[in-house]
């Protein structure tokens, strides 16, 4: 089975991510439709815990701050539906005739940036709230995977737009 | 470009439509509508052989270079 264009493993994954994607928004619409009327968070049997629905399945101790934790789970189940979305049109648009195409320099770019929010966010949550041996702990080392992704989609963006430049001197070759 | 297509002199001359030398040469009229307009960023070998050989003439008769400065 071919990688990329039509009826291939592109088109396959397309939809899976795609299904993925449809999914985690419907729990985040769940999640913060709970938030809204004040049933997100629920207390453990013996009282001591804070436990958020629908969610990762972690149990919270005690925290000072609910929305803080409200925020951060729904960051984080939006941004995974947002990124998986990002991921199916990337497979959607090589799935067409033409992979080398402005529309998948487009959307590289974008994952590229999105791979990069993580890591910004965490940089700003922690300088704001200052402490001491904060950046490699908080910052950089759980969120290298998305740096690195996020550099090496500029690195394939660069090819991209070398594949295309090439592709269309290719077609104006007569 | 400094490179300029003589193609429409040549099909002149040899009192030829573009349509009949596309259809001699196998190429679609719309890649030989790029050529004619100098739109094309390279040509092929085997495309400029054909070409020569349909309007009997010389690669020189149908390129020709310009010094833009």
């Amino acid at each position: 089975m071919k990688m990329f264009g039509n009826k291939s493993i592109a088109s396959i994954l397309y939809r899976v991510f795609l299904t993925m994607s449809i999914l985690l928004m419907l729990v985040t619409i769940y999640r913060v439709t709970n938030m809204l009327v004040g049933e997100d968070l629920q207390y453990s049997e013996d009282g001591k815990y804070i436990v958020q629905k629908f969610s990762d399945g972690l149990v919270y101790t005690e925290p000072d701050n609910y929305n803080e934790l409200r925020k951060r789970g729904l960051f984080n189940i939006g941004y995974l539906s947002l990124y998986l979305f990002i991921v199916s049109l990337i497979f959607k648009s090589v799935s067409a005739e033409s992979v080398f195409s402005r529309k998948v320099i487009t959307i590289l770019r974008i994952f590229a940036i999105v791979n990069f929010v993580p890591f910004l966010y965490a940089l700003i949550y922690n300088i704001t709230t200052w402490r001491e041996s904060w950046f490699f702990e908080d910052v950089l080392y759980s969120n290298l995977a998305f740096v690195l992704a996020g550099l090496s989609t500029l690195i394939i963006t660069a090819v991209f737009k070398k594949g295309l430049k090439v592709q269309r001197e290719n077609d104006l070759t007569i | 470009m400094s490179i300029i297509v003589n193609l429409d002199v040549m099909l002149a001359k040899r009192k030829m439509k573009s349509k009949d030398l596309a259809e001699i040469i196998g190429i679609t009229t719309a890649n030989l509508s790029i050529l004619k307009s100098g739109k094309a960023k390279a040509i092929r070998f085997s495309t400029l052989e054909a070409i020569c050989k349909a309007l009997d003439c010389q690669p020189s008769d149908i390129l020709e270079y310009i010094d833009d400065e």
